[in-house]
This record gives C-alpha cells, structure tokens and sequence, in this order.
C-alpha cells in the first residue's frame, strides 16, 4: 500500500473511532456516580492531610 | 480495516488513536495489577533512601504514605477520567487546554521526568554492579559504576527495540522477584531489628530544623506521586471503565507505592545509608543480599526500558520524528543518559532535588487539567479537534499555543521556587504550612479558571467546530 493509501485509511479509522467514541462517551456519562466523588475526595485529599497535620 | 488490526507496525508503533472500548484490555483485577507492578518500581527505594536522610520511621512514613495519595490522585483525577472515556494518549489529553502546539511543551517535562528518573536508576544499576563484586572480594574503582551505567544503557537499547514482547517477558520475571525482595526487607526488617529500632532510628543527614525536614520530607511524598504523571494515561486508556480508572491509580500507585517508600525508608534508617544497593548485604546477609541486590539492579534495566519505551512514542509527536526508524527514536532518547555514564556520582546527589523539582514540572499541568476538565469543559472534550491540526480547530488558539496556560505553567514553576529551592534547600516560612506542590497546583489553576472564563476561547464544551477532520494531526 502507497503512503498516501495508508494515511487515508488511518484518516478514515481515526473518523471511525472519533464518532464511535463520542457517542460511547455520552451513554456511559452517569457511570461515575457522585458517591464516587465523595469516596475519593475523603479517602485521597482529607484523611491523608488530617493523618500529615496530626504526624507534624 | 483498523489501524490497529492492519499489522503494521509503523501504526501500533504511533499508539496515537483513540483506543475503542471494545480494544481495551483492563478490567478491574488487570488494572490493579499492573498498576501494583508499576508501583512496585525501583525509584520506591530512592524516594525511600532520600527520606531517610530528613525524618525518622513514624513521620517518613505518614509523609511518603499521605503525600503519594495526595499527589497522585490530584493530577490522574482529571487525566485518567478523560484519558478512559475518550482513549486518548496522554499527550493529547492535554491539547485542550494547551493547545496543538503547547501540548508539545508538556512533553518537555514529560521527556525530563522519564529520562531522568532513568539516568538515577542506572547509577543504581551501576552502583549495585560494584557492591556485588565487593561482596564476592573484588575492589573495583569508582569507574565500574560509569561503566555499569554504559553496560545499563546498551541493555536497554537492545531490549526497547526488540519490542514490547520482550519487555513483557522480562518484567514477567522480575516483577515477582522485586515484590518478594521487598517482601524479604521487610520480613529481616521486623525479624531482626523489630518496630521498636526501626522507630527510634535516627535520619541519616537531616536539617538542623526539624519543622523544615518535616516539610521536606511532605514535599518528596507529594511529587513522588506526582511523578507517575507520564504513566497514568497509558494505564487509563487501556481500562474499561471509569473506577478503574482511577481507583486502582490511587490505590496502588498511591497506597502501595507509598508503602513500597516506607519499606525502603526503614531499610535506609536501619542501615544508615541512602543508598538502595548498601541495604541488601547487611540486611539479608552475603547470600540473599547478593541475590536480591541482584534482583533490584535487573529491575533497574526493566523500569528504565520502560522510561525509555515510553519516552520514544512521546518523542513522535515531534515532527521529524514522526517517520523514523525506531531504533532511531530510540537512540535519541538515550543519548541525555550518556551524561550519566561521566558524572554517575554528581547526578545522583542531584536526585533528591530532582525528585521535588518533579512537583514543579507536574503540578502546575495538574492543576491546570483538573480546572480545564472539571470546570471549563465540565468533563466533555471535542475529540475530533484534538486530532485537528488546522488553525481553525477549536483547540489552536493561538498559533497552536494557550497563553494562559503556558502562563500558568511559569507561574506554578515560580511558586515553587519561592516556597522551596529543591537545589539550594532555601525555604519561604509558608513552606512550613503550604507545600510547594500544592502551591504549584492551586495558583495556575486559579489563574488558569479565571483566565479561561475572561479570555478563553469562548467554545461552549464539547462544540464541535468541524464534521470531518481537515487536517489531522496523527
């Protein structure tokens, strides 16, 4: 295949993919759910400075 | 067809598009576990070494601990959530906001974190090469470290580009046998010396202050975690949903790798020595010293390949680059490692503030990330103008570049500076409260929020400017 063959066709994928994606994207949006949000915000930001403040 | 499916390795080479859902490999159990064998790294043992000069087992351990969460879960919060719904590669996660051209600055830092971090661990290559023939009774010179560092380099020439296959094959082994060696630490750590010595050992060369060590000591924890920047797209693109995503990110590379440094961290304490590859002899004594010092400087060559792996695709963004041969890329990349081979001892007392300066590199994209994915773009990003060249895509701003956020990256790199000179150790007294990763972090972002909302591109989030891609940029 000539380069200019296989560029296209990486194009073509690449457009393919874009519009298979954006659309997966919207349907899964409320996979992620707010109690998520709270979980990692108290377990990654605020008992691990509650544990530095108290080690200091 | 599919690029990916066509076989052609110049394609798969790129790994630039999108990867489909359908195409990704982790699940929940995968993404750990991968996650755990990347935490599970050699540079634990440095961050824990460099530690272990400032504060003692109790406090090293909250801050390498605490501090790792921190910093890794601010800056793969936006990334690997955007990275796992859209598939991108985490360069191109950055386009929107720093533009087609300013992502290619990010990639600046990228290329410094991943090759200096290997420049350090091939010095520790070489430096466990030269314990090891003292253990068996050879005195080698100080050369043997230079050349151990050279021997490191061309290893990972021959096995970067042979492929992903052998990599695989070598990480395969050595994985296994670094969680048990540091398994093994830790088991002749408590058997031998016990809690109570490990607890009350003093750090090798701290700072006459002790709140300034302290200090110190948060800052390493925070940029240690913000130093697995240049993995966390890799890991999230790859998974199928958006908790494996991220939970998995903090949990190992946060928590685990956090522990990993505080292993490593008792070991330095105990043994009185910074250095990883002066632990295993006297900790296990001649024969599984020997063994796993082994072990350590074969997973040197593994973390680095994959430093230097990862290092060539990110240097195909490059024009010019985009075309050649891979052992060529690779080549390139290597060639910064050469310096390491002449000076092993004086780049390697550079590491420590090499490790803070990582806080410096990543946090002011952090923060500018989690501004522009969570509050600017409220998590919907244009896929297809991230693959668009053209001055008319909705990500070029100006001549490819976001001036707000490239403002925003010199204003973090300042804040850092003012706090804290990982370089000359000067401290601002708000360094006491304020860490200057955190600093780094939340001033570009703010400027970043305001900047945006004022002087923005004025793009509603997830517009689509263009139907079809008028130049792609892949």
């Amino acid at each position: 295949m000539t380069t200019e063959g296989r560029d296209q066709e990486l194009v073509q994928d690449l457009e393919h993919r874009i519009d298979t994606l954006e659309n997966e994207a919207e349907a899964e949006f409320g996979s992620f759910f707010r109690a998520d949000y709270v979980i990692l915000t108290i377990g990654a930001v605020i008992l691990p400075i509650i544990a530095l403040v108290l080690a200091a | 067809m599919s690029a990916d499916s066509s076989g052609d390795e110049s394609l798969s080479v790129y790994g630039r598009v999108p990867l489909l859902l359908k195409e990704r490999e982790y699940g929940t159990l995968t993404a750990n576990g991968t996650c755990f064998a990347y935490a599970i790294a050699t540079w634990c043992f440095l961050t824990g070494g460099y530690a272990a000069q400032l504060v003692g087992a109790v406090q090293g351990f909250v801050c390498l601990v605490a501090g790792n969460i921190i910093g890794v879960f601010l800056i793969s919060f936006p990334l690997s959530l955007g990275c796992q719904r859209y598939g991108m590669e985490q360069i191109d996660a950055c386009k929107p906001s720093f533009g087609q051209n300013g992502a290619r600055f990010v990639l600046i830092f990228y290329l410094l974190n991943m090759l200096g971090w290997s420049g350090l661990i091939l010095v520790m290559f070489g430096n466990g090469i030269q314990n090891i023939l003292e253990a068996m009774g050879y005195q080698p010179g100080q050369w043997i470290v230079g050349a151990g560092v050279a021997l490191g380099i061309w290893l990972t020439y021959f096995i970067t580009t042979r492929g992903i296959h052998l990599l695989n094959i070598f990480n395969s082994i050595i994985t296994p046998a670094l969680i048990l060696t540091v398994g093994f630490m830790l088991y002749m750590l408590f058997s031998t010396h016990g809690w109570e010595a490990i607890s009350l050992a003093p750090p090798i060369d701290p700072y006459p202050d002790p709140a300034i060590n302290y200090a110190i000591a948060v800052e390493l924890g925070i940029a240690s975690g913000m130093s697995w920047w240049g993995g966390i797209g890799f890991l999230a693109r790859n998974t199928k949903t958006r908790r494996n995503a991220i939970y998995p990110e903090v949990l190992q590379l946060g928590l685990a790798s956090g522990v990993a440094c505080s292993i490593a961290l008792f070991s330095g304490l105990i043994v009185g020595s910074e250095d990883p590859t002066e632990w295993m002899i006297p900790l296990g004594g001649i024969v599984f010293g020997v063994m796993a010092l082994a072990f350590v400087a074969l997973a040197n060559i593994t973390s680095t390949v994959v430093s230097v792996y990862a290092s060539g695709l990110a240097l195909r963004h490059l024009p010019g680059l985009q075309q050649r041969a891979w052992w060529q890329v690779v080549v390139i990349a290597l060639i910064p490692l050469m310096a390491f081979v002449f000076w092993p001892r004086e780049l390697y007392d550079l590491g420590d503030a090499f490790l803070a300066y990582n806080g410096t590199m990543h946090a002011p994209i952090g923060g500018i990330l989690f501004v522009d994915y969570f509050f600017i773009r409220k998590q919907r990003i244009n896929l297809r103008a991230v693959y668009e060249a053209a001055p008319s895509g909705e990500y070029y701003y100006w001549k490819g570049f976001n001036p707000i956020a490239l403002a925003g990256i010199v204003l973090g790199q300042i804040s850092y500076f003012v706090l804290y000179n990982p370089f000359s150790g000067a401290t601002h007294w708000m360094f006491n409260i304020v860490p200057a990763s955190i600093a780094a972090f939340v001033v570009p972002a703010v400027l970043y929020w305001i900047g945006m909302h004022f002087y923005g591109s004025g793009s509603a989030p997830g517009q689509a400017t263009t139907k079809r891609l008028i130049s792609p940029n892949i």
